[in-house]
């Protein structure tokens, strides 16, 4: 069964999941952000950095993931984005475009459970579990799946760095190398920072992670760890005026499904170069049948 | 079959696509288009093709062409843009184009001379195994071939010198009518980046290209070299403010029809020179 009217849309609907999250200590312009680690609510967990590989990530009901904003998997049918609504409302000069996505792997650990090490430079060998089958075909293969560097504790680094990751793309070709879509600088290493990979040429997607190289911290800055995230983005928010507030429905935002078992999060895919801590609000509402 | 309700769009929806830009796409000035094509990030980048006679006509309905933004044919019935949404980093203005044909070598199968001043023979109707016989996929404004609706571009693929050439590229219109010749929509800039994109004007009364014919510089570029273009605008959306989003729906965006095989791509006109990143959805419904 699947929706496949606007009837259909709003006697599905169920009520609201409602979220509200500072920024962190600063922010820079076009930088995006996630708000796993961030407080507010939903709740922030606590970062792993001892679990071997990294864990997969997989609500039930009942049983949502620490961090998550309100979902449960329908009791028949399909589950689907029918709005996703924000404000920045503490921003000072610019909007800017909220992301929700499906969480489905963090990993603060390579193979022998040791967390990473940000000034070795050097290639740590991760053996990443297979994905829960969320990718856009409900499948495990990864396609529309992405790798993202995640900050979870304040690092300072000194210059331009880049960190890269060996993967498996979805079509399973192994030895792909994933290069970050924007570099990191001095100022960028705050907590939600969020560094994303891009692929190699013809790849759609990740299917696993192989080989993490991190090389983001020198003598004299403040060390900082990070997380690797296997994600897939959902749906997307435009806001395009200082302070704005702006909603999706369920056609603007393309009716995506939200396949079982999903761990949506937030990513701010800009936020304003400040100092001050901006405050998103907001609310994403599910249709199910 | 085609959609001609909301129903009928909702119940088409297909998984949205997601990019992210943001590293070596340095426009060459302000005003001056740059394309992502060649650009890191997601997707992966694109590649040019100097080597084959007659150019490469582009589809994606038998694999993924590097570079576009994922699509795949419907099994049956249409598809069509959902939903296209970015931010920038800087202000412009963000196209998403179907890229049709690129070619970066003459008839024989060299490299386009950017040091020539001599009319380079492109001949772009002439059946190769590449070019789909010579002819565009059919996806112009009206899904044929003809053109209506196709653009050509100049687009920078490894950074040029500081020659600065007018250009008269040689081309057969929509309606079929041939010699017609367009130039630079906008001068040329001296040592143009890689992806500058410059739009090549039409004849009066032109609606289209069909075919490329000629390619002649009036002096030489110096170095580096460009690809020809042949592209269809699908959408656009502004960026007024740096840093800030903005999108087109079903309905702002004119629900324009995507065709079997679209390798859609983006391209940017900036309002500034100051290096630009990007990110944004692609949603299409079938039906």
């Amino acid at each position: 069964m699947s929706i496949t009217t606007l009837a259909g849309v709003q006697s599905g609907l169920l009520p609201p999941s409602f979220f509200t999250k500072t920024t962190g200590t600063s922010s820079v312009q076009s930088r995006c952000v996630s708000f796993w680690y961030i407080s507010g609510y939903p709740n922030a967990p606590t970062p792993d950095y001892s679990t071997a590989n990294g864990s997969t990530l997989t609500s039930s009901p009942g049983s949502p993931v620490t961090g998550m904003l309100p979902f449960q998997d329908p009791v028949s049918g399909n589950s689907y984005l029918a709005r996703l609504q924000v404000g920045m409302a503490e921003l000072a000069t610019y909007g800017g475009a909220l992301m929700l996505a499906d969480r489905m792997w963090s990993c603060g650990a390579d193979n022998s459970g040791a967390s990473f090490d940000l000034s070795s430079g050097t290639n740590v060998t991760i053996a990443s579990p297979t994905w829960p089958a969320r990718d856009i075909a409900g499948s495990t293969n990864g396609d529309g799946v992405f790798i993202a560097m995640e900050v979870a504790t304040t690092f300072s680094p000194s210059n331009t760095v880049n960190s890269t990751i060996s993967y498996t793309n979805s079509a399973g070709t192994s030895g792909r190398t994933g290069t970050l879509v924007l570099s990191t600088n001095s100022a960028t290493g705050n907590p939600g920072g969020f560094y994303i990979f891009g692929l190699q040429a013809g790849d759609t997607g990740v299917r696993s992670v192989e080989g993490f190289t991190a090389n983001i911290w020198t003598s004299g800055s403040t060390i900082g760890k990070v997380q690797l995230v296997a994600f897939r983005p959902i749906g997307m928010v435009d806001l395009n005026y200082s302070g704005q507030t702006n909603a999706a429905d369920a056609l603007d935002v393309g009716f995506p499904v939200i396949p079982n078992g999903a761990v949506p999060f937030l990513i701010s895919t800009n936020i304003v170069t400040s100092s001050n801590s901006p405050v998103i609000s907001g609310s994403a509402t599910w249709a199910q049948g | 079959m085609s959609i001609t309700t909301l129903d009928g769009a909702l119940a088409g929806c297909q998984p949205p696509r997601f990019f992210f830009k943001g590293t070596g796409i340095t426009p060459t000035a302000t005003g001056v288009p740059i394309s992502l094509w060649s650009s890191a990030g997601i997707p992966g980048p694109g590649s040019f093709d100097t080597s084959t006679a007659y150019g490469v006509a582009l589809s994606s309905s038998s694999s993924l062409v590097n570079g576009q933004i994922p699509h795949t044919d419907p099994g049956s019935g249409n598809a069509y843009l959902m939903k296209f949404l970015a931010q920038v980093s800087q202000p412009g203005l963000l196209l998403l184009c179907d890229r049709i044909w690129h070619c970066g070598a003459n008839s024989a199968g060299s490299a386009i001379s950017v040091t020539s001043t001599s009319s380079q023979t492109i001949n772009s109707n002439t059946s190769g195994a590449s070019n789909n016989s010579g002819s565009w996929y059919a996806r112009d404004n009206n899904g044929s071939s003809n053109g209506d609706g196709i653009l050509l571009a100049l687009e920078v693929s490894s950074g040029v010198g500081s020659g600065t050439p007018t250009i008269t590229v040689t081309y057969t219109n929509s309606a079929g009518t041939g010699s017609h010749t367009g130039g630079f929509v906008l001068p040329w800039t001296a040592s143009s980046k890689t992806g500058s994109f410059y739009p090549i004007a039409l004849q009066a009364g032109d609606i289209g290209v069909r075919s490329v014919q000629t390619i002649q510089l009036s002096n030489s570029m110096s170095s580096g070299q460009f690809v020809l273009v042949a592209y269809r605008v699908l959408a656009q959306v502004e960026i007024d403010v740096a840093a800030t989003a903005n999108a087109v729906d079903l309905l702002t965006s004119g629900f324009p029809r995507l065709y079997n095989g679209v390798v859609p791509f983006l391209v940017f006109i900036p309002a500034n020179t100051t290096a630009p990143s990007f990110c944004g959805q692609y949603s299409e419904t079938q039906g």
